[in-house]
């Protein structure tokens, strides 16, 4: 069931950027999501350049529930080269007040169908669901 | 991280059962093979090296506890079957090891693969035996209809019917040299022969009065010996399975186990607390070896020899004496010791040396020798060991000092801790928790609900109560009460600077607090995917060492709480202790301890 909370232009262009930015040093590689106080739209609180992944994990707030981007990048097994793939974050930790998880998995989906070429979607309830390597062998389907 | 030394458990062992245990025979082509022996500790089969402390390696692949296991003969290969009846044959090194390497390098190889694993029995597994040529197997054992199995190891295809007997079969021997023979011994007192392969029954003896404990053909396959609870060895012709007579080993108590030295050497093992060395030449008792201790415990229950001059004897309190026949020559008897825990361990503690405490209320001293020290304190499980001079405390309400000489001091105490704490020195006073109450040994107590953890330090002592935390002062008095947690509080530790609080709970996660002002610092550890058992901080107050029943191990940075380093699959069973090691550099090894009663040692990857 949707919560009608819809999505803000910027939310799109912000992916669009990350999706297009075709990972040049200067350009953003995540985008942070956040439904505004009124609980109308979806808004980017937060976009840029995370160094390594850790930092862009750091920014997730531990009490808060968040949507999120990032253009996770990996190295194949046996040298056969990187690969770069677009990762889509449902943020809910379990320490949130229930009335916020539920505002915000019943507007996932507004945000989620409007972005078109994520790879992987990863559901998150604690940082161990989010760790580097929990998320690399969802995107490389247990092969790494 | 990567593995130092795995100090492992000692035999499991039930009165009147030969104990499970085999060695890779001596006259194995292979050198780097020869003077291992492999026994079972509960679910774990231990594989270790004449007297060393540490073990070659530990398999852990069984869903239930080990009642069997057999060298194959060439010693490349161990056979281990459970009390559910399952069969698995694995490699106790590489499997393409090269012979040129030292002993040395098998003690850093941990991870044994299972290599075949077969359902052979419906019920508890007795003995296994290989034949000379390594790719037969028989399983024999307890089961309502089928005791006995007969398979060809790389397929588990059936090669024949093992029967004859009316209950559970004891042990099997299968005949070193062509052509194949195979005997069975059981509970029923039958001594049955047969022929293959395909095996197939060709006559029995009913010679002994009692149940058959043990079977067992000399190596070059010319006799074959049984021996039972009735205290009567039988020899027979190892060709036609004949009877040749009664040998006159004169044990005082019921036979459990035998093994041959050499083709004319056997030993046997009784419950009058003695091997004896017997002469099938001379037809005469040797020599009679007598093991260390009274009582039930010193009951031997179970001899290997080795090598050709080698042997060791297992005793129903799982000590292991190593006896080298060299030392005959000076008619010295004495026997090597080697002790260890008979179940899981539950504390660990590294000032001044290593000491470990189980939950069969025993403390084991590691010293840096290969010499162990091994006292019964307490009459349950020890939950913790505390503070420098040692202190044991444990469910029988009693609070021992694991001194420096060794000697066990005790006071009584009026509840039943679950888990205790000291704070800085002696004098400060030592806290224990139970479930009811919280008390500083010998001056106040306050009453608590559901008390499970404690720390304290000479400023706060924190307890872990249902899924609240309390804080309070050394007097005891209540200082703060943090928000109850998702999950009962599992493990709390205070950080020695006195500024930080680590609080896990039984669904994994690990808040970090300031002590200052009761708020909460990060919620990022959140890893363990089970009961967090134990938390460590090291003496710079900047890293944590945690487990957890899942059986990781992890260290977290306080300074970026996301990082961390992680150590999967440590312990089979969860690992209930970790420690930081006392050396010059605090944070180069940890020790670990688990369920499987293996304690590791292992190099420190800091986050």
């Amino acid at each position: 069931m949707s919560s009608g909370i819809g999505v803000h232009d910027d939310s799109l262009k912000a992916f669009n950027e990350l999706k297009l930015g075709g990972g040049k040093k200067d350009s953003a590689n995540y985008v942070i999501y956040r439904i505004n106080d009124d609980k109308t739209e979806i808004i980017v609180e937060k976009k840029g350049r995370a160094a390594d992944y850790d930092e862009f994990v750091e920014l997730l707030p531990e009490n808060e529930c968040r949507y999120a981007c990032y253009d996770f990048d990996y190295e194949l097994a046996g040298g056969a080269g990187k690969r770069a793939k677009l990762i889509f974050y449902t943020w809910a930790p379990d320490t949130t007040p229930i009335r916020h998880k539920m505002v915000y998995a019943s507007s996932r989906d507004a945000l989620r169908r409007a972005l078109n070429g994520v790879a992987v979607d990863i559901q998150g309830a604690d940082y161990s669901e989010v760790d580097y390597d929990t998320v690399l062998s969802k995107v490389t389907l247990g092969k790494s | 991280m990567e593995l130092v030394e795995s100090l492992p458990p000692q035999p499991s062992t039930e009165r009147a059962r030969r104990c499970a245990l085999s060695a890779a025979s001596s006259s194995s082509s292979s050198s780097s093979t020869s003077g291992l022996y492999a026994y079972a500790s509960n679910k774990i089969v231990v594989v270790r090296q004449w007297t060393s402390r540490a073990c070659v390696c530990t398999f852990g692949g069984h869903q239930h506890p080990v009642t069997a296991v057999a060298f194959s003969s060439d010693g490349r290969f161990v056979a281990s079957g459970d009390s559910s009846g399952a069969v698995k044959i694995w490699s106790p090194k590489p499997f393409d090891y090269a012979e040129s390497q030292s002993m040395k390098d098998i003690q850093s190889t941990e991870s044994v693969e299972c290599k075949y694993s077969y359902q052979l029995l419906a019920g508890k597994v007795n003995g296994l035996s290989f034949c000379s040529e390594n790719s037969r197997l028989i399983a024999v054992g307890s089961g309502s209809s089928d005791r006995a199995c007969a398979v060809l190891v790389d397929s588990g295809n059936s090669i024949g019917e093992i029967s004859g007997h009316s209950s559970e079969i004891n042990a099997v021997a299968m005949r070193p040299v062509r052509p194949l023979r195979a005997v069975t011994v059981g509970e029923d007192g039958n001594v049955v022969f047969h022929e293959g392969a395909p095996f197939k029954f060709v006559h029995s003896k009913q010679l002994h009065q009692n149940a058959v404990s043990d079977v067992k053909y000399s190596p070059n396959g010319e006799f074959l010996v049984t021996a039972g609870w009735d205290r009567k060895v039988c020899l027979f012709d190892g060709g036609s399975g004949e009877f040749l007579e009664e040998l006159k080993v004169e044990h005082e108590g019921m036979i459990l186990s035998v093994s041959f030295l050499s083709d004319d050497l056997l030993l046997t093992a009784s419950t009058d607390r003695t091997v004896r060395l017997f002469d099938l030449k001379q037809k005469k008792t040797v020599k009679s070896y007598s093991v260390l201790g009274e009582g039930v415990g010193a009951q031997i229950v179970g001899v290997q020899a080795v090598s050709a001059s080698q042997f060791v004897a297992v005793t129903l309190n799982g000590d292991i004496h190593a006896f080298d026949r060299e030392n005959d020559a000076n008619d010295a008897n004495e026997a090597k010791i080697i002790q260890g825990h008979q179940g899981a361990v539950s504390a660990l503690s590294v000032k001044p040396v290593l000491l470990s405490a189980s939950i069969d209320g025993s403390v084991v001293e590691w010293s840096s020798s290969d010499k162990q020290k091994k006292e019964k304190v307490h009459e349950g499980p020890v939950c913790s060991l505390i503070g420098n001079p040692v202190f044991s405390v444990g469910w029988d309400r009693k609070i021992a000092e694991v001194e420096g000489s060794r000697s066990f001091l005790s006071e009584e105490q009026p509840v039943q801790a679950v888990q205790a704490a000291q704070a800085g020195s002696e004098e400060d006073g030592i806290y224990v928790v139970s479930e009811f109450a919280v008390e500083k040994v010998g001056s106040k107590s306050v009453a608590v609900e559901n008390g499970l953890c404690i720390d304290a330090t000479n400023e706060y002592v924190v307890v872990g109560c249902g899924n609240e935390t309390k804080v309070f002062s050394p007097d005891l008095e209540q200082k703060h009460v943090f928000p109850a947690r998702l999950a009962q509080v599992s493990a709390v530790q205070i950080s020695p600077d006195n500024q930080l609080l680590a609080v896990g709970d039984a669904s994994g996660k690990i808040t970090l607090y300031k002590l200052a002002d009761f708020s909460v610092v990060t919620s990022k550890w959140a890893f363990h995917t089970s009961k967090v058992t134990s938390i460590k901080w090291n003496s710079d107050s900047t890293y944590v060492l945690t487990c957890g029943l899942d059986t990781n191990v992890y260290i977290y940075s306080v300074k970026r709480p996301i990082r961390h380093t992680k150590l999967l699959g440590a312990h089979k069973d969860g690992v209930l202790a970790v420690q930081w090691s006392d050396s010059d550099k605090p944070e180069e090894f940890v020790y670990s301890a688990g369920a499987d009663g293996v304690i590791r040692k292992w190099i420190t990857r800091l986050p």
